[in-house]
């Protein structure tokens, strides 16, 4: 992972916990299945801030996929790469 | 009830349910998971169960269907409806849906909006965790106490979460403003700039 990719998983990380209101304990593993904050409604607030602070747009088809930050990070590179 | 409501939103809308979505009913209830109570195991049951729900006069039952391709994407419910108020649920999505926002804003504009109601609530298994999240994301409020409800004829302990008239405003801003850009991720790109 480059230095700029590990940026854009911390960053995203970061604003995962932020938006689910949970403290960032560093071995804590971030994912929608296992965390039940991470409901339909925030999933939604989440990408919408993403899309937002990486001026990108997600496709529908996407949405799912984005289910980690580790996920969202890959997704973000992909759209910023284009 | 048979009733000819269609409430449309930005993206998605409800629309009366239909005696040709039984077997969908039945597939797609079959595929959600241990939260959904079982219902109906075949068309045929499920037919019945639709002749019992049409005969009802305080029970509103939709699909969610997609504005634009008129595709089902799941299905949700209003009943109980009495002394102003009314719960609301039946509530399945196809698992990749992202119609969960626009369809709750949508069953509390009828239940609001349409049929004047003070209040609506719902109730969702204790261990239905994610659902639970969602009802608070929403901006309901739960109740401190659980209540029993009967889950495939058994009794079991369920949250409520009530949501007032005097609430909705803000509750309808918050999912509204996330539905809003739901349907514009919906759209193809070049139909659809970036804010």
């Amino acid at each position: 992972m480059t230095e700029g990719s590990a940026q854009i998983e911390s960053e995203v990380r970061e604003l995962v916990l932020r938006f689910l209101e949970l403290a960032d304990e560093p071995h804590r593993e971030i994912r929608r299945t296992s965390v039940d904050q991470w409901d339909s409604l925030k999933h939604m607030e989440i990408v919408f801030a993403l899309e937002d602070r990486y001026d990108v747009r997600f496709d529908e088809s996407e949405f799912a996929e984005l289910d980690s930050p580790a996920a969202i990070a890959r997704a973000l590179r992909r759209h910023l790469a284009a | 009830m048979r009733h000819e409501i269609h409430v449309a939103g930005h993206a998605f809308r409800l629309r009366p349910v239909a005696d040709a979505d039984a077997a969908y009913i039945v597939d797609l209830r079959g595929r959600a998971g241990q939260y959904v109570n079982r219902g109906a195991v075949d068309v045929e049951q499920q037919r019945a169960w639709l002749d019992r729900y049409f005969a009802r006069a305080d029970d509103f039952y939709f699909v969610v269907e997609r504005l634009d391709a008129r595709t089902r994407e799941g299905i949700i419910g209003l009943y109980h409806i009495g002394d102003r108020k009314a719960e609301w649920g039946r509530f399945v999505l196809e698992p990749c849906s992202v119609a969960a926002v626009e369809a709750a804003l949508l069953i509390y504009r009828l239940a609001f909006d349409v049929l004047s109601l003070h209040e609506v609530f719902c109730r969702t298994l204790v261990a239905n965790a994610k659902v639970l999240a969602f009802h608070d994301s929403c901006g309901l409020v739960r109740l401190s106490d659980c209540v029993t409800i009967e889950h495939d004829g058994r009794p079991a302990m369920a949250v409520e979460h009530r949501l007032e008239r005097d609430r909705w405003p803000e509750v309808r801003e918050r999912l509204d403003r996330l539905a809003t850009r739901v349907a514009r991720n919906l759209a193809p790109k070049e139909a659809s700039r970036r804010r």
